[in-house]
């Protein structure tokens, strides 16, 4: 952990996973240190006891997933770090990330979709955009810009994969409405917006 | 001799693995490279010459480094198949809704943090080097916190709104030994698999409640020094009992089917 800034959750989850003993004094020293992560420390001090008795039955993988996530990696690689990249997720913290989604009436795995460029801008009806627009205080014009941006042909030919590259797959708004854990009453307000 | 790790504690001292995957990293680097990768194969834990994934990770940022792009490939995807394997053991598609939108999304994050750190500005994956399992269950919980608890609902055993519940003295009893750890039924795996997926399938309210029951906090106390549960989970001592006796009532199947 770097000394000079406050640690996130997910850096303080993963320090405590990685001690040697996960014993009561271990969490106790972390939720005194850390009480902003109580909840957080809590459920991963549970989730690791858990885990220590969880079967370790061998799951058949799916390729495509791995696949996916190959062409995720170098979709990453190939952005250019030093190019301009404006990011109106950028900007908000957890807290604020999930009070976007709840100003806008959708899931956090919604937003998160949309903020990683994962659903098709073309299908994404442009009120939901302006919605979006006003809420995160910028243009229409600048937010569809950005969901626009990526995930885009792979350029970067450092990796080479044994397949073709290819876009990043993307689902549909209406596909992403269907899989988002959203209430009927919050997928029949984004079905409205379609009109 | 493998390379150290770059990461420090908060008291400056650097992080290490421990002396077994150490000594996993300097038998397999003087492995040819399509031995070790055949070796990285094997993806159960339970099988004869299961490498663990701490070592593949050492494995894979080292071909980053060294632009061993072919072999960074095949570990990556390697390594992606045992995360997935583990997810879809945890995030089961009988159990939560839309897991696979959700494992596909931790898969993604975690590939974010690859990516990270081959690009060099991270010492991220060292955790991942010093125990994988533990750091990634934490990279899940995290995960699965911003995509949003109350989104991530699991699908109950069974439920009971009842408030008013009656808890037997004979359950009182088993739990009380079962949180004392005395109790020899806990020393049957089958009896532990079956009670970790009830507690499991708990709700998270009770789930926090067990969970610390079976780490030794107590419920309340006066002693203002003594971390309880109640303070812990900021809530009245009342809705903790409230909850741990919904809990036992839920968990009341599995201790009585075995006869505590």
């Amino acid at each position: 952990m770097n000394e000079n800034t406050m640690p996130s959750e997910e850096e303080v989850l993963l320090t405590f996973a990685v001690e040697p003993t996960h014993d009561r004094k271990t969490l106790e020293r972390y939720l005194s240190e850390f009480p902003e992560h109580s909840i957080a420390l809590v459920d991963c001090s549970i989730e690791l006891m858990l885990d220590s008795t969880r079967s370790n039955n061998v799951v058949e993988s799916t390729e495509d997933t791995v696949e996916h996530a190959w062409q995720r990696f170098q979709a990453i690689m190939s952005v250019d770090d030093d190019a301009p990249l404006i990011n109106p997720f950028a900007k908000l913290n957890s807290t604020a990330f999930k009070s976007l989604a709840k100003r806008l009436d959708i899931t956090n795995l919604l937003l998160v979709r949309l903020r990683d460029r994962a659903i098709e801008p073309m299908t994404i009806p442009i009120r939901f955009i302006q919605k979006l627009a006003a809420e995160l205080e910028l243009t229409g014009d600048a937010v569809l810009v950005f969901l626009n941006g990526s995930p885009s042909m792979i350029s970067n030919h450092s990796f080479r994969s044994s397949v073709k590259p290819m876009v990043t797959n993307q689902i549909t708004f209406q596909e992403a409405i269907e899989t988002s854990q959203l209430t009927d009453s919050q997928k029949n307000s984004l079905k409205a917006l379609e009109d | 001799m493998p390379e150290p790790l770059k990461r420090k504690k908060k008291d400056g001292t650097q992080y290490e693995r421990p002396p077994e995957i150490e000594a996993f990293l300097e038998k397999l680097e003087i492995v040819e490279s399509s031995e070790r990768l055949r070796q990285f194969e094997t993806l159960s834990k339970t099988k004869p010459g299961y490498v663990p994934s701490e070592v593949l990770v050492y494995f894979l940022r080292r071909a980053g480094i060294e632009g061993a792009k072919t072999d960074f490939e095949k570990i990556f995807r390697i390594l992606m198949k045992r995360v997935e394997q583990s997810l879809c053991s945890i995030i089961a598609d009988s159990r939560i809704a839309d897991a696979r939108g959700i494992r596909e999304e931790i898969m993604g994050r975690f590939v974010e943090r690859i990516a990270k750190d081959y690009k060099g500005s991270s010492s991220y994956l060292d955790f991942f080097e010093i125990r994988f399992d533990k750091a990634f269950a934490a990279f899940r919980i995290s995960a699965l916190r911003q995509i949003g608890p109350s989104n991530v609902e699991t699908i109950p055993l069974g439920t009971d709104e009842d408030h008013g519940l009656e808890i037997s003295a004979e359950i009182e009893a088993a739990a009380a030994d079962f949180q004392s750890g005395n109790s020899s039924i806990l020393d049957d795996p089958a009896f532990r698999f079956e009670l970790t997926a009830a507690i499991d399938n708990l709700p998270d309210d009770q789930k926090r409640v067990i969970g610390l029951l079976l780490q030794g906090f107590q419920i309340d106390s006066k002693d203002k020094n003594i971390m309880t549960i109640s303070r812990i989970l900021k809530c009245d001592e009342r809705t903790v009992r409230n909850r741990r006796d919904r809990a036992f009532k839920t968990l009341k199947t599995i201790l009585q089917g075995e006869n505590v």
